[in-house]
């Protein structure tokens, strides 16, 4: 096991390496140009000249990269050109709203998506399955900022139950975005644990353990869910990956300060090393989350362990 | 029935599924309910004004800030010279009074005594001048005081600014709200990034101090009660950053913010209508135009641009698109700035014209592409669509080419070998309330990469804009703004096309709110509730 964690943390360096070197290429490739995005339309060509040279952007790209990797090697991922402020700092204020945001988001999804698929799987084609499976479809045909608007119309103007934004101190601040972009990922979670659960119920050693005489609970639970779970955890992982990097939208629609939007806000500035930094840590959680999954898959299945 | 549904699929492990979902679900709303408890020394909701703004405060210091209703949030912290009033004359503020040298290049500032400052200390002349050789130096915003060769504290109430030329409009350019006075010893010596920090020691002589900064979320400000033009109401001023419009506005008719900005006219309507808020429509100082390229491509015929200015219904596109709610523009300045005439606008829609125009001057199959950045400027999109309608009447063909903003400002800093830029619909504005501010740039020595977008060269504006800037006489300066703006009237380097809606939603019993024209929220001391 320590030798495959070993490989597996191996890997990931050249994986983030290449991540840095796109990352920089094509952040610094697109049009538009930090300093005169900053310095705005009241800015003289003179100003935006000596933004550039204080950001050190007037130098070559590649020694641009050189210097970048130098002081990624000493952990210092560089100044953000829009706040002056470390990026790391900035990373930090922000990645536990985001981190948060992802692990109730998830936990509602799997919380919903979870029952409903193993109520439709276990009465296929009847009431329930439809009812969850429509649910289910609901949930990935919405949009997240959509869902968002109306939660916030429902729970905070009309009903007043909860902020319509924003954060503070208590959860109550992430009850609503944790569902809104939850809800997608709960439909996603319900269809897959279906399929998974209902093709694994088919398989003869389930009818071996009916035969058998064992109780329904733990033919499912003892063994038909083990199976089953893990494509559902695979898209569990994923979804939770794809939450860190992708709920600009639901950030952007409580007002929550997390990284999506704030990588967004980010590319329209071109602030290169936010930009850098972000995708960077994004793509180190993605790793993170990957490991964590495979780690699982042992775990469920010794086969796989081996 | 979630029970019994999951009870009659697995039995009792349905049970225990449910009993880890209300015990989730338990944690969730005691924590809820232990956050809803005030934290102690926690002013009451009633003494907080929450404020939330469309714009991210990226800093606390002004001098390093982007963002025109950023740096108004940040101006409650320090404080300005001198304030505009409506008509754009300037009030006194930390400085009580000003005087000119004979030849006009030295303005001498007398600052008001026993100015208290957040970090306890009184103000004086030497932080009035560090403040402001601070901006000249390192701010993004310099080039407004670019004039400025030497600032000087001779004793401790007086500051001096010497220029190499005189420039009249010295005293209405220390009204620009970045143009920032902090207490010296609150800043002096540290970085930029401590003083952009969560726990920044930035103080200055303004009515609220920081408390607390959060980047992309909120910045928390207590009254100070010293304030020198009178005691603060609220007890605590929240900035919130609150980029999405709709959010905002569910946030403000939730209860959850006080005051908003940057909303659309159509929710501006919606909102007038609930008795439990107000909607506020203060003057703006910027206006859209779409500048044409005046040295190539198909506008490059003065003759060509003043046709299709004809065809351009501006009055159906503040009635129909804003509602009423903006202004069309008869100028490159902006209405109440000195010097400012719409006189000249001789353009009133009359398509019929336009089309003979276009045949006198032989032009047949006309068609040329405007750049655009969406979302920059409120329902642009909607303009340039009626624009084009507008033009297809006479047989114009107008394209709209959208950008992403930072694609398209490097499109329009090309220098004119390389550029393709035909069109390209923008915003202008005057920061300082002199139409001198709104016009400068169509000197020709400001081609792009300067501001000058539309290559504009005209040698009588470039002779007129000398004399204008460096005239001591204020009156002889205002002709010659307004012949200026004669000239751009009929040379058309850009159709000017209505002033920006500035508005604001704010709940109906707040009171003494003021909002300068460019979006700025001023010292937030007079803000109250009604009682």
């Amino acid at each position: 096991m320590l030798r495959f964690l070993f490989q597996r943390l191996v890997v990931t360096i050249p994986t983030l390496l290449v991540v840095t070197f796109m990352v920089f290429m094509i952040v610094h490739l697109i049009p538009g140009d930090p300093a005169q995005i900053l310095a705005g339309d009241f800015a003289t060509p003179q100003v935006v000249k000596e933004l550039r040279a204080e950001w050190g952007l007037d130098r070559p790209l590649l020694v641009q990269y050189g210097s970048y990797l130098k002081n990624l090697a000493q952990g210092n991922l560089g100044t953000s050109i829009a706040s002056r402020r470390p990026v790391t700092a900035e990373i930090a204020d922000r990645y536990h709203t985001t981190l948060s945001l992802a692990f109730w988001g998830t936990l509602f999804a799997v919380a919903l998506g979870l029952t409903a698929g193993v109520v439709a799987a276990r009465k296929p084609f009847t009431a329930w399955d439809y009812g969850s499976m429509t649910v289910a479809l609901v949930g990935i045909s919405t949009p997240v900022f959509w869902t968002g608007l109306i939660l916030i119309l429902i729970f905070s103007v009309k009903l007043g139950w909860l902020p319509a934004g924003g954060t503070g101190s208590s959860l109550k601040y992430l009850i609503l975005p944790a569902v809104s972009i939850g809800f997608f990922d709960a439909g996603v979670v319900a269809r897959q644990s279906r399929s998974s659960l209902m093709e694994v119920l088919g398989q003869d050693y389930v009818r071996t353990a009916r035969a058998k005489g064992l109780p329904e609970k733990r033919v499912i639970n003892k063994h038909a869910m083990k199976n089953a779970i893990i494509p559902v955890i695979t898209i569990i992982g994923m979804q939770f990956g794809r939450m860190l990097g992708g709920a600009v939208l639901t950030e952007s629609v409580f007002s929550l300060p997390g990284l999506g939007r704030f990588l967004i806000i980010a590319i329209s500035q071109r602030d290169y090393p936010v930009v850098q930094g972000v995708c960077l840590v994004l793509a180190l959680s993605f790793v993170i989350i990957n490991l964590f999954v495979d780690l699982t898959y042992g775990f469920l299945d010794p086969r796989i362990r081996q | 029935m979630l029970g019994r549904m999951l009870k009659g699929v697995s039995g009792r492990s349905a049970g225990k599924t449910i009993a880890v979902l209300f015990a989730l679900i338990l944690i969730l709303s005691s924590l809820a309910v232990a956050g809803c408890a005030k934290k102690g020394g926690e002013p009451a909701r009633k003494d907080t004004l929450i404020i939330a703004l469309g714009t991210n405060i990226s800093t606390p210091d002004n001098h390093y800030a982007t963002g025109l209703p950023a740096i108004g949030a940040n101006s409650e912290i320090g404080d300005v010279l001198f304030r505009l009033d409506a008509n754009g004359n300037p009030i006194p503020w930390l400085a009580k009074s000003y005087e000119w040298s004979a030849d006009k290049k030295t303005l001498t500032l007398t600052i008001r005594d026993n100015v208290k400052m957040q970090d306890g200390k009184t103000m004086t002349s030497e932080d009035v001048r560090y403040s402001l050789d601070r901006f000249v130096k390192y701010s993004i915003g310099k080039a407004a005081l670019s004039m400025v060769t030497e600032i000087k504290a001779p004793d401790a109430t007086h500051v001096t600014l010497t220029m190499k030329a005189p420039f009249d409009p010295l005293v209405r350019t220390l009204a620009y709200t970045t143009i920032t006075i902090y207490s010296k010893a609150s800043i002096d010596g540290k970085s930029k990034e401590e003083i952009a920090s969560k726990n920044s020691p930035i103080a200055g002589p303004g009515p609220y101090k920081l408390v607390e900064f959060d980047p992309g979320d909120k910045m928390v400000l207590d009254a100070f009660p010293n304030y020198w033009a009178g005691k603060p109401q609220f007890k605590r001023v929240i900035f919130r950053m609150m980029p999405e419009m709709s959010s905002r506005i569910m946030a403000l008719e939730s209860g959850d913010v006080d005051l908003i900005d940057a909303i659309s006219p159509q929710e501006a309507d919606r909102l007038a209508k609930n008795s439990k808020l107000q909607v506020l429509n203060p003057p703006a100082a910027g206006i859209v135009r779409v500048y044409l390229n005046t040295q190539k491509g198909p506008l490059a015929d003065k003759k060509v641009r003043q046709a299709l200015y004809y065809a351009i219904d501006r009055e159906s596109i503040v009635k129909n698109i804003f509602l009423g709610k903006a202004e069309v523009a008869h100028s490159f300045a902006p209405s109440g700035t000195f010097g400012y005439t719409g006189d000249y606008d001789v353009y009133k829609y009359d398509p019929e014209k336009a089309k003979q125009m276009l045949k006198d001057a032989g032009v047949t199959n006309l068609k040329f592409t405007v750049l655009h950045s969406p979302g920059r400027y409120i329902l642009s999109q909607e303009v340039l669509e009626a624009m084009k309608a507008d033009f297809a009447k006479i047989g114009v063909d107008m394209t709209i080419q959208n950008m992403e903003w930072g694609a398209f400002s490097a499109a329009i800093k090309l220098p004119l070998k390389d550029t393709k830029m035909e069109a390209t619909l923008n915003w202008w504005r005057s920061v300082n309330g002199d139409a001198d501010n709104a016009i400068a740039d169509y000197a020709s020595k400001y081609w792009p990469p300067g501001n000058n977008t539309p290559f504009f060269k005209n040698d009588q504006y470039d002779k007129l804009f000398d004399q204008e800037q460096s005239e001591v006489d204020t009156a002889k300066r205002g002709a010659e703004l307004k012949e200026m703006q004669k000239i751009l009237m009929d040379e058309v380097p850009a159709w000017v096309l209505y002033r920006q809606p500035n508005l604001w939603a704010a709940r109906s019993d707040l009171q003494g709110v003021e909002i300068s024209a460019l979006s700025c929220l001023q010292p937030l001391y007079k803000a109250s509730l009604k009682k």
